[in-house]
């Protein structure tokens, strides 16, 4: 037997997305939250009047608000030494050009104008609170898209923002909505008008290096009646002995027979709390797809929520998770049929490693009106080792009798049998547990784009590298 | 010539239960064998020692291949040294498709990078001679196939992979008449004066289109007879009772 | 005790918006006058119970503190059946009025029980309230059958522990028909290698009727195997919650276990809950759980209806053969007959 690398997780070379840059900032909160904090975002960012009033009631709401008693442990995060605001002293650019140098490189190394020069229709790129870069093809402008950071679209497209500007995530929904309500910023903005067909993907990449900072970017899209667009959203941060926080906010307006899919893959580092709420309302007709990949953070609560509202409104969720050491990712999916004839499928597999611990957590609720709904759930966890932990934990609702759901889960390990079949062609075992991870996620990764998916790859490798013995 | 593989005085178990109770076989490379016997006699454990499988334990005797002692090998490491084995039962890899499973165990076993384009051609050429639905190659291995449509991604396998010894272990059971008569087209394609096929059945439909060098009646763990290809028809008409005073 | 109470509290909660991780209310008529149950076992089966301590301090049963009322004011025996021994104990619960009652069995290595609990009464306004308790001896075989006829103006409470030891075989079988309000917690410690539960749980709401039904299975021995099954059918505006939780733990190597939930809604007014819980610490196990709820399958209606049924009869022999499979297994005609009638009664 050949002498088997014993690669730790914690160690593992992150490669590029551990790479810090020296920054200087023009402009650093106090850490801690106070309405003095939040008077100096909102004059900073030279936002109208009813922001800070929002602003300044979701402060009020997050210190009245506990910490949900369901979440994983997050004692390890101090709220009052998170930097909420880091602004990067450079303005929004359109050219990749004249983004300074640092931000540059770092996303260069992310690959990102890369992916823009060959099958992005626009891409933003974020780099701790700030949109430091935006672009988006001139033909899709001149049918009326707008793709651009959230602030610019405050400014340009006011009415459109304060029509739709948290209504789906309201600041009362739970603690961490409150906070983004109070200290957002950053994010993208996308309004696809009626019948537009935007068929090359949106792409935003968001990027966090200031230690201690929190990230609390608002993504705003709206698809209007008819019209159809991808977005995919990255995530990254180096690692930091500090504890970062992420509370951001997607809220995702599908209106009738419009169709969005929406793509992350989340890989921040492994001291990211992870505490994301997306969230989308579908109307006649239309069909929301969330492709989610979550492989970063120390503790992650992300369940994107799905709200059919209109009939024969359809929802796709595909996702994997994979929980290495030290790693809490509490992830899964909500759905709520709301309509008459509205499906959807959930797709979910988890992959949990040395002792790190992925939990499913979801819901299927069938409303009164939810009749000749059809659902599907189905959820797989992989356990790659006894220490390591995998729990499913779904809730199904039913109110009306018309429906048909079915609901499956299961749980187990990679077979002996499978890993002597691959052997038997010539495959070592390593390459044989690997493959069979691979295949394991394959749904998934076969609805990324492809270097998304080499991405994922390359992450289950890695991860994987040295885990055998 | 030297023999391709010798199996000594071999002794095998199962959750301690022993199997295989001293067998002793000797292939030389252009030979086709074959070992018939009734069920439970130890064929399949004859197979999966040969090939390795953990679950069986090899309690005395060895495996001799191509010169090499390969009773202590690892299960890959006997594939890259030649040995390949249909399986009774192909289990489903969900996720990787036929052609990515295949182009992975060629490169791993020829410690050469295949080249996609070449290897699609001759995946497809392979397919094609048998009948094996070309769409096929996108599909996750096994899975949703039928009992037919597995045995013969067995043998496309063994096509490609082009091993020394091929070890078809009940590859024609549950077959319909067309199956068997293009799994057997396939050894035969297969199968040269270098290479060498250890055939494991209890049927004859099989051999009526392969020409079998050796025939082996395996009953209660040991060979208790070795022919001819005279020795199946002979099976056919006594039966394995005849023999089973042998054991 | 007419303060409101967490009942059926869900192992690991879930999202609070949902208010499923556990269910609100009271035990009625809690301090009322009660009533004894019959048994009927051989000469020095029953005896009283003397050690009241809970056979695994931390049971929390539907609530804790409806379970130490229980403890403290309702009747209490201690059923034992000796290494080798085989007995049938037959708990008959004519609920006239409250019933507080409870049962500890110490079943020894090797022995075999069987259980019939037949419950029927109709007072009003109060509860049937019962709890179990099970030790399970080595290789030892136990069998549980309840068959529930109750009045629906009663509400009905059974708090269950069981720990089984090495290769220790169980069998759960409930028919629940009757009871405005049940609210059931089973907890079973798969302690012993290699031991076995099977636990049948089948249900007819009709009216207002809720089914509160908790299950904990916790595979702690090696190659332990469970496998529960809940199943009815639901009509009127009556509810059912399923809190179904699989916990493989640390070492439970070669463990097994399954869950499913099946529920039929016969109108549009009814709800079903079912939170199936599948927790793991263990790789080396396999855990499956399934749930379906939906209407009546429609080849079905159509098969029968095209041999002349009509729909509300075809509807009936469809939930009748449902349930039927779970009530042919009680194996005693009389309850057999009675149980059917009261599921002809309600469909």
């Amino acid at each position: 037997m050949e002498e088997r690398k014993k690669t730790q997780v914690a160690d593992m070379d992150r490669g590029v997305y551990d790479i810090r840059n020296e920054f200087d900032y023009s402009y650093i909160a106090d850490t801690g939250l106070t309405e003095e904090i939040i008077r100096e975002i909102w004059a900073n960012k030279n936002e109208p009047e009813w922001m800070l009033e929002f602003r300044l009631k979701s402060l009020d709401i997050y210190n009245k608000m506990d910490i949900p008693t369901w979440i994983p442990d997050i004692s390890g995060l101090d709220m009052s030494n998170i930097v909420t605001y880091v602004k990067p002293k450079v303005d929004m650019k359109e050219s990749w050009d004249e983004v300074p140098e640092d931000i540059k490189s770092t996303f260069d190394r992310l690959g990102i104008p890369e992916a823009e020069k060959t099958s992005l229709a626009g891409v933003g790129a974020q780099y701790d609170s700030e949109v430091v870069y935006h672009s988006i093809q001139e033909d899709l402008v001149k049918q009326g898209v707008i793709y651009t950071d959230i602030e610019t679209a405050l400014h340009e497209h006011e009415e459109i923002v304060k029509k739709y500007w948290m209504t789906l995530i309201p600041p009362t929904d739970h603690k961490w909505a409150a906070l983004h309500g109070a200290v957002w910023s950053g994010g993208s903005f996308v309004y696809v008008p009626a019948g537009v067909q935007v068929d090359i993907p949106l792409q935003s990449y968001f990027r966090l290096n200031a230690p201690g900072a929190g990230q609390f970017e608002h993504t705003m899209i709206i698809v209007e009646e008819g019209a159809k667009v991808h977005f995919i959203e990255g995530c990254s941060a180096p690692k930091y002995d500090v504890s970062n926080l992420h509370a951001g906010a997607v809220e995702l307006f599908v209106k009738d027979n419009a169709s969005l899919r929406y793509s992350t893959i989340e890989n921040w580092s492994k001291n990211m709390y992870n505490l994301n709420t997306k969230r989308c309302i579908v109307g006649k007709g239309g069909t929301i797809e969330w492709v989610s990949g979550s492989f970063g953070s120390r503790v992650a609560c992300l369940y994107p929520m799905s709200i059919l509202n209109g009939e024969g409104a359809h929802c796709e969720f595909t996702g994997v998770t994979f929980a290495g050491e030290g790693q809490f990712l509490d992830t899964g999916c909500k759905v709520v049929h709301n309509a008459p004839h509205t499906t959807s499928n959930v797709n979910s597999k988890s992959i949990s490693k040395s002792g790190g611990a992925a939990i499913y957590r979801g819901l299927l609720k069938m409303g009164p009106n939810a009749e000749h709904a059809k659902a599907t759930v189905s959820c797989e966890s992989l356990m790659l080792d006894a220490e390591s932990q995998s729990d499913t934990i779904p809730a199904i609702i039913i109110e009306n009798d018309n429906v048909d759901i079915g609901h499956e889960a299961k749980i187990g390990r990679i077979s002996d049998e499978a890993i002597f079949y691959l052997m038997t062609r010539g495959i070592s075992e390593e390459e044989a547990r690997a493959m069979l991870v691979r295949g394991f996620v394959e749904p998934i990764s076969k609805e990324l784009p492809l270097e998304y998916a080499v991405e994922m790859n390359n992450l289950i490798n890695l991860e994987l590298e040295g885990s055998i013995g | 010539m030297a023999e391709l593989l010798q199996v000594k005085d071999l002794e095998v178990s199962v959750e301690g239960k022993k199997i295989l109770k001293g067998i002793n076989l000797t292939i030389n490379p252009g030979e086709i064998h074959v070992v018939m016997g009734t069920n439970g006699a130890g064929k399949s454990t004859l197979a999966n020692a040969i090939m390795g499988n953990p679950i069986y334990t090899v309690d005395k005797g060895s495996i001799v291949f191509d010169g090499n002692d390969i009773t202590e090998d690892a299960v890959n490491d006997r594939a890259k040294a030649g040995i390949f084995m249909s399986f009774q039962h192909p289990i489903s890899v969900p996720g990787i498709t036929v052609e990515n499973f295949i182009r992975t165990a060629k490169s791993t076993i020829t410690g050469e990078n295949v080249r996609a384009l070449a290897f699609k051609k001759e995946l497809k050429a392979k397919m094609d001679e048998l009948s094996f639905d070309a769409a096929y190659a996108q599909r996750y291995v096994n899975e949703g196939f039928s009992g037919g449509e597995r045995k013969k991604n067995e043998i496309l396998q063994m096509s490609i992979l082009d091993p020394k010894l091929a070890i078809l272990d009940e590859t024609d059971s549950g077959l319909d008449v067309d199956a068997v008569r293009i799994v057997s087209e396939g050894v035969n394609r297969f199968h040269n004066e270098k290479n060498s096929v250890l055939i494991i059945t209890h049927h004859n439909q099989i051999l009526q289109k392969l020409n079998p060098t050796f025939v082996h009646v395996l009953i209660n763990g040991k060979i208790v007879k070795t022919g001819d290809a005279s020795l199946v028809k002979e099976i056919e008409e006594k039966g394995y009772d005849a023999y089973k005073e042998l054991a | 005790m007419s303060e409101n109470l967490l009942f059926n509290v869900l192992p690991r909660p879930t999202f609070r918006w949902l208010r499923v991780n556990h269910t609100q209310g009271q035990v009625l008529g809690a301090t009322d006058e009660r009533a004894n149950v019959v048994i009927n076992a051989n000469a020095g089966v029953v005896t009283p119970l003397i050690n009241t301590e809970l056979v695994k301090a931390t049971f929390p049963g539907v609530n804790p503190t409806a379970l130490q009322n229980l403890i403290s004011t309702g009747e209490a025996h201690l059923i034992t059946v000796p290494a080798n021994g085989k007995e049938v104990v037959i708990i008959e619960v004519n609920a006239a009025k409250r019933i507080a009652s409870r049962f500890q069995f110490h079943v020894g290595d090797r022995a075999e029980l069987e259980v019939l609990i037949l419950m029927t009464g109709d007072a009003k306004d109060t509860s049937v309230e019962t709890f179990t308790e099970f030790i399970i001896g080595e290789e030892a075989n136990v069998v549980v059958k309840k068959v529930n006829l109750i009045s629906e103006e009663l509400q009905q409470i059974e708090h269950r522990y069981t720990k089984l030891a090495d290769r220790a075989n169980v069998e759960f079988i409930n028919i629940e028909i009757g009871g405005k309000e049940n609210i059931l917690h089973f907890e079973q410690d798969l302690a012993g290698e290699e031991c076995e539960l099977i636990h049948d749980l089948a249900y007819l709401g009709d009216k207002e009727q809720k089914f509160d039904i908790f299950m904990l299975m916790s595979h702690g021995g090696k190659k332990s195997k469970s496998d529960i099954h809940t199943l009815g059918a639901l009509s009127d505006v009556s509810k059912k919650s399923f809190r179904g939780t699989l916990d493989f733990l640390h070492g439970a190597t070669g463990s097994e276990g399954a869950e499913e939930d099946t529920c039929l809604l016969l109108d549009p007014t009814v709800k079903s809950v079912s939170l199936p819980l599948l927790l793991c610490k263990e790789d080396n196990v396999v855990g499956n759980h399934a749930a379906s709820a939906g209407q009546l399958d429609k080849t079905k209606l159509f098969y029968l209806m095209s041999r002349g049924f009509s729909e509300a009869e075809a509807k009936h022999i469809i939930v009748e053969s449902m349930i039927r499979p779970i009530i042919d297994r009680i194996g005693n005609e009389d309850i057999e007959e009675a149980a059917l009638t009261a599921v002809r009664n309600k469909i």
